[in-house]
C-alpha cells in the first residue's frame, strides 16, 4: 500500500549521474582546514562556513578537550533541566555581551532556534513580514505559525514600508530577515529596516549566521556593522560558521530571553550543547576578540584576489559586500559542470541549486577563508579561470 | 477597469517582482522564463490584491504557471469573468 507512496519520496538524481557529479554528501576524509581531503586526494576548502579559519586552531581544540575531560561528554539533559552547567551560562553571557544585547540563550542549531522562535512569538492572527530570500529556516518557523505572510523584495526598504503598510489592522507584526544571504553575500541595510519596524510598532528578528565573526569592526556581527546601540528586536545566528563551533544562538531583551527560556519548545525540550562544543566556542569567542583585524584583513584581500580573477576570466560574480564570491551559473546543469571543474583542479565549492536559489538562478559559491594562503589562492583563481573555460556558456 | 487593464497591471507587477528585464507576456511561465519561486508567487499574490483591493485565495495560485493563468484569476476575481 505504501509502495507508490514510497516512489513519490525519491530524488531525482539523474543530471548528477549523467554528469558523473555529486557534489552534495561529499565525504571529508578528516576535518576541515589547512589539511583538508577528499577520498584522499588534497583538496582547498573554499567551501565550509569556516571564515576565519579557526576550525582547525589549536588552542580550540585544547579548550575542547580541557571541557570535555571535566564536564563528561554531555549534560544528558535540555537547559532547563541537567543541560546547563556553569559553562553553558558562561557561553550565553560571553555570546549576549559580545553581539551587545542583555542576554543569549545557545540552542543545539541555528535552524532548530529559527524553526521554534515565530511559534512563541506570534499566532494564526498575526502577520510576518520577510524578505523573499530569506534561509529555509525562518521561513519553516514562520510558515508553522500558520499567520499571513508577506514577503518583501530582496534588501529592497522601500518595498517593505509599502508592505508595512498593508499590516495596519493585524494584533502583532514581526519583519524577519537575515544580515548576510549566504548564497550571494548581500547584507540587509538593518538600520533602515529596524527603523521602519520600529515605525510601524514592529518586532524586528535577523538572522546573523553569516555575519557573527565576519562583519562589524570587531567582529560582532550585524549589529556592529549596522551601528545599532540599544537594539530591541530578536538576534539569532548559527555557532557552526566563523565562531567554528556548532549550535545557535538567540539574543535580546533579559525580559524577553527569559520567557524564551520557559516557552520556546525548541530551546527546553531539546538536549544541551555537549561541554566540547561550549568549552571550543568560549576560546573561539575569545580569539576573535583578540584576532579579528589580521583574519578579517586576510579574508577581505582573498575575496579580492578572487573577484579579480573572476572578472579577468569573464565569469559573472553576484556582488555583495560580504567575504562571499558566488558565480553566476544560471542553469542546473551549468552549475553542476562548473563545480566538478573545480573540485577537479582541487578546490572544494558549495554548488546552489533550486530550491536554495530561484529557478534558473544557480550559482557556485567560493568561501576564501583566512586560512587560505597566497598559494592557495592562485590555486583556486587558477582553478576558477579553468572552470570558466570548460563551461563557457556562463561568460559574460 | 477593462479586461486589457487588468492584462497590463498583472504583466507589470510581474517585471517589477521578478526583475526578469523583459516584456512578459501571456504565455512567460513563471518559474522557467522569470525564475519565481513559491515565496515569489507569493509576492506577486501580495502585490496583486494591493493594486486591485480585493482578497486571493492561496490556494488559487498554488497550481499556476505561466502569466495568463494569473490573469485569468484575476480576471474572475475582479471583473467577475473568465477569460475570452
Ligand atoms: C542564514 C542561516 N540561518 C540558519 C542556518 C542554520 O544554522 P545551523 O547550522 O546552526 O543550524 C544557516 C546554515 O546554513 C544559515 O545560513
Amino acid at each position: 500500500m505504501t509502495a507508490a507512496w514510497m516512489q513519490e519520496l525519491r530524488i531525482d538524481l539523474g543530471l548528477a549521474e549523467e554528469l558523473c557529479f555529486n557534489p552534495y554528501h561529499a565525504r571529508l576524509d578528516r576535518g576541515i582546514g589547512r589539511n583538508a581531503s577528499l577520498s584522499t586526494a588534497s583538496v582547498l576548502d573554499l567551501a565550509s562556513n569556516n571564515y576565519l579559519g579557526l576550525a582547525d586552531d589549536p588552542r580550540i581544540l585544547e579548550a575542547a578537550g580541557n571541557a570535555l575531560r571535566e564536564n563528561g561528554m554531555s549534560l544528558c539533559g535540555t537547559p532547563i533541566a541537567t543541560g546547563g552547567n556553569l559553562l553553558f551560562d558562561g557561553l550565553c553571557r560571553s555570546l549576549a555581551e559580545f553581539v551587545g544585547l542583555e542576554r543569549a540563550l545557545v540552542y543545539p542549531s541555528c535552524y532548530q532556534a529559527n524553526t521554534g522562535l515565530f511559534s512563541s512569538l506570534v499566532g494564526k492572527q498575526d502577520v510576518v513580514v520577510v524578505d523573499q530570500f530569506a534561509h529555509s529556516s525562518l521561513l519553516q518557523g514562520i510558515a508553522a505559525v500558520g499567520c499571513k505572510v508577506l514577503p518583501f523584495l530582496h534588501n529592497d526598504m522601500g518595498h517593505l514600508q509599502r508592505v508595512l503598510d498593508r499590516t495596519r489592522g493585524y494584533r502583532r507584526v514581526l519583519v524577519a530577515s537575515e544580515s548576510v544571504f549566504s548564497t550571494r553575500g548581500t547584507i540587509c541595510p538593518l538600520e533602515e529596516m529596524n527603523r521602519l519596524a520600529l515605525r510601524y510598532g514592529a518586532l524586528p528578528v535577523i538572522d546573523d549566521s553569516h555575519g557573527i565573526g565576519v562583519l562589524g569592526r570587531s567582529g560582532r556581527g550585524i549589529l556592529e556593522h549596522a551601528g545599532l546601540e540599544g537594539f530591541t528586536g530578536i538576534y539569532t545566528a548559527s555557532l557552526g560558521k566563523a565562531l567554528a563551533g556548532q549550535g545557535g544562538v538567540v539574543a535580546g531583551s533579559a525580559s524577553l530571553m527569559e520567557y524564551l527560556s520557559y516557552a520556546n519548545a525548541s530551546y527546553i525540550y531539546s538536549t544541551a550543547l555537549v561541554p566540547p562544543v561550549l568549552g571550543g566556542l568560549s576560546e573561539s569567542l575569545r580569539i576573535v576578540e583578540e584576532e579579528f583585524q589580521v583574519r578579517r584583513d586576510r579574508l577581505i584581500a582573498n575575496r579580492e584576489l578572487l573577484i579579480r580573477a573572476a572578472e579577468a576570466s569573464g565569469i559573472v560574480v553576484v556582488a555583495g559586500e560580504a567575504p562571499i564570491v558566488s558565480v553566476r551559473t544560471g542553469s542546473d546543469r551549468a552549475t553542476l559542470a562548473f563545480a566538478k571543474v573545480l573540485l577537479a583542479e582541487g578546490v572544494f565549492s558549495t554548488p546552489f541549486l533550486p530550491p536554495s536559489v530561484p529557478p534558473n538562478q544557480g550559482v557556485v559559491r567560493l568561501i576564501p577563508n583566512a586560512a587560505l594562503t597566497d598559494e592557495d589562492m592562485r590555486t583556486a583563481c587558477r582553478a576558477m579561470e579553468r572552470a570558466a573555460d570548460a563551461t563557457s556558456e556562463i561568460r559574460r | 477597469m477593462e479586461a486589457s487593464n487588468v492584462e497590463s497591471i498583472v504583466f507589470g507587477i510581474l517585471e517589477t517582482v521578478s526583475r526578469c528585464g523583459f516584456q512578459v507576456r501571456g504565455d512567460s511561465d513563471l518559474r522557467n522564463d522569470l525564475d519565481l519561486d513559491s515565496l515569489g508567487t507569493l509576492l506577486i499574490l501580495n502585490e496583486l490584491e494591493d493594486a486591485f483591493r480585493i482578497s486571493l485565495r492561496e490556494e488559487d495560485f498554488h497550481q499556476v504557471a505561466s502569466a495568463g493563468d494569473i490573469v485569468e484569476i484575476l480576471r474572475k476575481a475582479y471583473l467577475g469573468v473568465p477569460a475570452e
